[in-house]
């Protein structure tokens, strides 16, 4: 009976193990769904990860200068009964670069777009633009 | 009037030699017992095919299924992943974090 619970126990393990393997190897860059997607020669899919890479690049700053932003807002708000002068300015300051980010954004998706066949460039920028402009719900 | 006698006579002789309640009794306790044996049937199936597994034979067709099925398993959540992580990467923080 040991050697029964062993062997299923040891099966569990395997199974587990081949399913994480698998995944880890057939997932491969994010942008690999985009090249199968939109059947991209290899060229178009080196460029297409070379425009990722750039975006990453150009996102991590913006990312920073958010974090430190928020923090400063958050002090001011924290330390503040009324919205000051400072608090406004800290409130429009996370707003530019939000706005900054979001251009970036729009900017990177047109460069994809530009790569996919002109039929798809649509439904690309359908997926991809509730990332930069918020839902009004049912509207 | 003379058959009429026969059968009061007959009537008279007569014993039962069945137990009044037997068949009662007998369907009462083949209830208890198929109950019984219902309680026990899906635990006594699992142990039964634990034990099987010590088999090597049936050992190494669980370990096959379970790597065949494993794969399959990771196959089918990689393919259907790949577009919520390539919509994931494209969220700021994520592509920034991907490019350090």
């Amino acid at each position: 009976m040991k050697r029964g619970f062993l062997v299923l126990l040891a099966a569990l393990i395997i199974g587990l193990g081949a399913a994480l393997i698998t995944r880890q190897c057939l997932q491969g860059p994010p942008s690999a769904w985009l090249c199968h997607e939109y059947k991209l020669s290899p060229g178009q899919a080196g460029k297409i990860e070379a425009l990722q890479q750039q975006y990453g690049s150009r996102c991590g700053p913006f990312c920073d200068a958010m974090c430190e932003a928020n923090v400063r807002l958050e002090t001011l708000a924290l330390g503040s009964g009324t919205v000051t002068p400072e608090i406004r300015l800290a409130v429009m300051e996370t707003d530019r670069i939000r706005t900054e980010t979001r251009l970036a954004m729009l900017d990177h998706f047109y460069a994809v777009a530009a790569e996919l066949p002109p039929d798809r460039r649509k439904e690309y920028l359908l997926k991809v633009l509730p990332l930069v402009i918020e839902s009004c719900g049912s509207r | 009037m003379q058959p009429e006698n026969d059968l009061s006579t007959l009537l008279q002789g007569w014993k039962s030699d069945v137990e009044t309640g037997s068949g009662f009794n007998r369907s009462v306790w083949s209830r208890i017992e198929a109950a019984e044996s219902r309680k026990g049937t899906g635990l006594s199936a699992i142990y039964s095919w634990v034990r099987l597994l010590a088999v090597p034979r049936f050992a190494v067709t669980t370990a096959a299924i379970a790597l065949f099925g494993g794969m399959l398993i990771g196959g089918v959540q990689a393919r259907s992943s790949r577009e919520d992580r390539y919509l994931l990467s494209l969220k700021p923080a994520v592509a920034g974090s991907l490019n350090r």
